[in-house]
């Protein structure tokens, strides 16, 4: 009885403590959306910062990673590229921590989210958003004109993507694994349960069938795919047109009717074949444009059927489980025009988020919903052990208990896009750009005379302005960003 | 004061875990191996890549004397941070110890390595030097030879483990004739865990 009391104490204690650091997430996230919408990208880095851990040290990388990032790209967006670089290799180190933390460790995260929920755990980003931190941090490099760095990190998001298979079937197998290694009570109803046709069904009635969701071939991040096209197409260096040329093919085929995608893929291979020479090229101007928020997630919450083993008895039990079900936030509907010399040049949108997203999700549903399974039917197993040794005290506290730690993990990186807008032409002979929306013009550019020029803009929000970089896509020069847009264009070298 | 006594002998047995500085013997260092490149592996890909250089009578100059050599552009192509300088400076001493090439510090890629080569040259005509001691005009070597290359990273994943495959790439071209001498190619294979990234 007194055990019984003294775990029922424990669970309180540990849902207040979850509670709280929930909270704070909540309010921290809350907080860097206001900001980042509004443009104020210094008042979202701030938002983001790590509160200090136990005696006011300093957190491992892999405790803060969600801040970091939000501050990285707090950072980048302000131009500050050396202070988003230093917290990208923060990040990184963060997820290496996180791959590569001990047995231990990785058996108390998993009894964490069992017995509390995913969100328990330290922030393990998406591969999508582990890929896109070398694709920023590539970008960063080129934009303090050093290639070398520059042509690292491209490197790594490709190697990045190239892992994600392996690393989502070793996900489900380290979970299948979990479950098979004991011939406990519990472990069999997780694994009865999950293999049950009724808690399949209740999944797609109430959760969707993931098989139906509009996802890619194979998992890829096309912005980033497509950049590191384009940084080894405007590599002079032997063996890497061959690259651009495997990337942007790629891009392109993931995008069939995308015709900026298509020539583009198409020049790297004209190129790489020698059937055009690089010397007879004119001036390439690309407009890369990543417009809007991306998607976040948000909670869905059913009841599935549980198959619990009680003594040497199986009970179906109906008990509620959590998911994360990603949802859109908006892209800007005020539409980027951009003319060079007069003549409008339109935009072509590719690599939306939310199909990134759900591609990554569908191969990764089975292990979340194993977590989530899991972590009800210890959930359910307790209320039962509770309500026989404690009885109504024992019942309401442990039901208490379920109800409120039955939560998704609803964390994301929200510093992403909806979608990006790509372009490419001759550098026009004037070398000025327009920039404008249907709200008016957002400013005019002159364009350096580099042989090939990215214009990289990003505008979460309408509210707030557009971020423009202009990149010399060799790294031989420092390029320039302005602010343009909502509040007074300033220029920063 | 249990308690004190407690928390004082875990800080002890945890302080006993952490590892003692101590020297490494670069020529028999049995230290654990990580996927990336470290200094054993640049010495190998030196060694071996002027032990081919040497074998393959590319550098004997026919006229006697030694070939002066320039560095060219070391591409890293991996996806590790790495200075590439660490490999060319060990290629250049065991090749200035083969008595047969010498590098000039007077050009380069990104400009000269010394940019004392031509600021001592500034001093001409100053009143405040020696002009004895000055340098003349015409006395800098041009290079005779070339040497240019790239580290390459393939990754890929064999069984459960991950492949590291580096590949150093180095060409000796002869500035004369804009033919490429000598070329190699020494690959550092590592295979280890998959668990996480191998940068």
């Amino acid at each position: 009885m007194q055990g019984a009391i003294k775990a029922v104490a424990l669970a309180a204690a540990v849902t207040a403590l979850a509670g709280c650091s929930s909270y704070q997430q909540r309010s921290q996230m809350e907080a860097f959306n206001a900001s980042w919408v509004q443009g104020d990208y210094q008042a979202a880095a701030e938002a983001m910062k790590a509160k200090p851990g136990f005696g006011g040290a300093k957190k491992a990388e892999d405790k803060r990673l969600l801040q970091v990032l939000h501050q990285a790209e707090a950072k980048r967006m302000l131009g500050a590229h050396a202070e988003a670089v230093a917290l990208y290799d923060e990040a990184e180190a963060g997820m290496k921590l996180d791959d590569t933390s001990g047995v231990a460790s990785n058996l108390l995260e998993g009894g964490m989210s069992v017995l509390i929920n995913d969100a328990e755990r330290d922030y393990t980003p998406m591969l999508a958003e582990t890929v896109l931190v070398n694709t920023y941090k590539g970008l960063s490099f080129l934009q303090q004109g050093q290639r070398d760095l520059a042509r690292i990190e491209f490197n790594r998001a490709d190697d990045r993507t190239r892992r994600a298979v392996a690393s989502f079937a070793d996900e489900i197998a380290a979970q299948q694994a979990a479950l098979k290694d004991g011939d406990s009570a519990e472990q069999a109803s997780i694994s009865d349960s999950l293999e049950s046709d009724a808690l399949q069904q209740s999944v797609a009635q109430h959760y969707g069938s993931t098989s139906q969701w509009n996802v890619y071939s194979q998992f890829i991040v096309p912005a980033s795919t497509y950049l590191h096209g384009l940084f080894f197409l405007a590599s002079r260096d032997s063996g890497d047109l061959d690259k651009a040329s495997v990337s942007l093919s790629r891009v392109a085929d993931m995008a069939p009717g995308n015709k900026a995608l298509r020539a583009d893929a198409e020049l790297a291979e004209a190129l790489a074949s020698g059937r055009q020479s690089r010397q007879r090229l004119t001036p390439q101007v690309w407009v890369l444009y990543e417009n809007g928020l991306g998607p976040v997630a948000k909670e869905t919450r059913f009841d599935v059927p549980l198959l619990l083993f009680h003594g040497n008895s199986s009970v179906p039990a109906y008990t509620g489980i959590a998911l994360p079900r990603y949802s859109n936030r908006t892209a800007n509907r005020d539409t980027l025009a951009v003319q060079a010399d007069g003549s409008p040049i339109a935009l072509e949108a590719f690599s939306p988020m939310s199909k990134v997203i759900k591609t990554e999700m569908q191969s990764r549903f089975p292990a979340v919903l194993g977590r989530a399974v899991a972590s009800a039917a210890v959930k359910a197993l307790v209320q039962k052990t509770a309500a026989d040794e404690m009885g109504a005290v024992g019942q309401l506290g442990s039901a208490l208990f379920a109800a409120t730690t039955t939560r998704a993990d609803l964390r994301s990186w929200q510093a992403t896009p909806a979608h990006w807008e790509a372009t490419r032409f001759d550098r026009p002979a004037s070398g000025a750009l327009a920039l404008s929306t249907e709200a008016g013009p957002l400013g005019e550019l002159t364009l350096p005379d580099w042989p090939y020029t990215l214009v990289y803009i990003k505008r979460p929000s309408q509210q707030g302005p557009a971020q423009v970089s202009l990149i010399d896509l060799q790294g031989e020069q420092p390029g320039e960003q302005l602010t343009l847009g909502a509040v007074p264009a300033v220029a920063s070298r | 004061m249990k308690y004190l006594l407690m928390v004082a002998g875990l800080a002890l047995a945890l302080s006993g875990c952490a590892t003692q500085t101590h020297y490494v013997d670069t020529d028999n260092d049995q230290g654990s191996v990580s996927m990336s490149l470290d200094y054993r592996d640049f010495e190998r890909a030196a060694a071996a890549s002027v032990d081919s250089m040497l074998a393959s009578g590319a550098v004997d100059n026919p006229n006697g004397g030694r070939y002066v050599m320039v560095v060219s552009r070391i591409v890293n192509d991996t996806m590790q941070r790495l200075d590439t300088d660490q490999l060319v400076k060990k290629i250049r001493v065991d090749l200035l110890r083969s008595g047969r090439v010498v590098t000039t510090t007077a050009v380069g890629i990104d400009g000269a390595e010394d940019e004392m080569n031509m600021l001592a040259r500034t001093l001409r005509d100053s009143e405040e030097f020696d002009q004895r001691g000055v340098q003349r005009k015409g006395t800098l070597q041009a290079p005779d030879l070339s040497l240019s290359g790239k580290i390459l990273q393939r990754n890929r994943q064999v069984g459960g483990d991950q492949q590291v495959e580096y590949y150093v790439q180095l060409s000796l071209t002869d500035l004369a004739s804009g033919l490429a001498f000598w070329e190699d190619e020494t690959q550092v294979i590592k295979r280890g865990s998959a668990a996480s990234v191998s940068w």
